[in-house]
């Protein structure tokens, strides 16, 4: 793909949108942050939120250009880029991405952001947990799977409920999603 | 903010393989006890489903802990009085057994059984 190409799908006033998105994402990394872990890769995944809201205004590529941000933005933030956790996190995040593009365009209007923020945190938890029952501990992380499953349903269900209510009161939303058609 | 119809369907998704990987841990839970073993350097988990002697080199010495029918006990030690291979084979959530001059401390952890009573009341 040539340079002109790519200028054409990154627009300045697109990239300005991702950047936003994205450094909301890493500020809500930090907040996430705060909340103490049990385990390394288990997250409330509140920087979901961005992601999940720009199904609404972004395109393909630049949705996904915004999930690579967040998860660099979150392995800065928790101090594990260069770690296993990285690779565990980017591909449980590329992975609930997918499923959650997959469901907002795939079921339109028959689909709110609270099932699609479920979808997304199950896949997220699949993925990851697969990956370490091959990858890492073995048959015994079986166990801790529904604990991961648990807490990402519930966690997924409010920040859905959030995303949904967000998208339907915020005014500020209302113009970005106007922008964005024009 | 109004649940449409696929909102419920991935509720019910979710739910269904949160409970379904809840049975399936449980039903995985239920004989596999392991052992912690505790030396002055480290400490180490093995599980108890799987026979193996294992040497530990302190102080004093090599021990060894043999597992064995999801028991653990001292095999042999090469402290002075050789009390902790006298101990009982530890196989309980909670059991433990050590050797003290040679800094070995072995217990049960992780799970408990209910399935046996620790004492009859009549």
């Amino acid at each position: 793909m040539t340079a002109r190409r790519w200028t054409q799908v990154f627009t300045e006033k697109k990239l300005n949108r991702i950047a936003l998105l994205g450094a909301f994402s890493m500020f809500l990394s930090t907040i996430e942050y705060l909340f103490p872990r049990p385990i390394p890769f288990m997250r409330l995944g509140l920087a979901n939120l961005p992601v999940i809201l720009s199904l609404e205004i972004l395109s393909g590529p630049s949705y996904f250009l915004l999930v690579l941000l967040k998860v660099l933005g979150q392995a800065l933030v928790n101090g594990t880029l260069a770690s296993y956790v990285f690779l565990f996190s980017a591909a449980g995040s590329f992975a609930s991405a997918l499923v959650m593009w997959l469901c907002y365009k795939g079921l339109k209007k028959r689909i709110s952001f609270l099932g699609i923020s479920v979808m997304g945190a199950l896949t997220s938890n699949m993925a990851q947990i697969l990956l370490s029952i091959t990858f890492i501990f073995g048959a015994s992380a079986w166990r801790i799977l529904p604990l991961f499953l648990g807490i990402g349903l519930v966690s997924g269900v409010f920040i859905g409920i959030f995303a949904q209510r967000f998208s339907d009161k915020s005014q500020w939303w209302k113009m970005m999603r106007e922008e964005a058609d024009r | 903010m109004k649940l449409r119809f696929f909102d419920i369907l991935a509720l019910i998704f979710s739910l269904a393989v949160f409970l379904g990987f809840t049975a399936f841990g449980r039903s995985l839970n239920q004989d596999d006890g392991y052992v912690i073993i505790e030396d002055s350097q480290s400490q180490y988990l093995y599980p108890l489903s799987i026979d193996q002697m294992v040497t530990l080199h302190g102080p004093v010495g090599d021990s060894v802990v043999e597992i064995k029918d999801g028991e653990a006990h001292f095999h042999s030690s090469d402290c002075a009085d050789g009390l902790c291979v006298q101990m009982a084979p530890i196989r309980r959530g909670g059991d433990w057994a050590a050797c003290l001059p040679n800094q070995v401390f072995i217990y049960i952890g992780g799970f408990d059984d209910g399935k046996e009573v620790d004492a009859g009341v009549y």
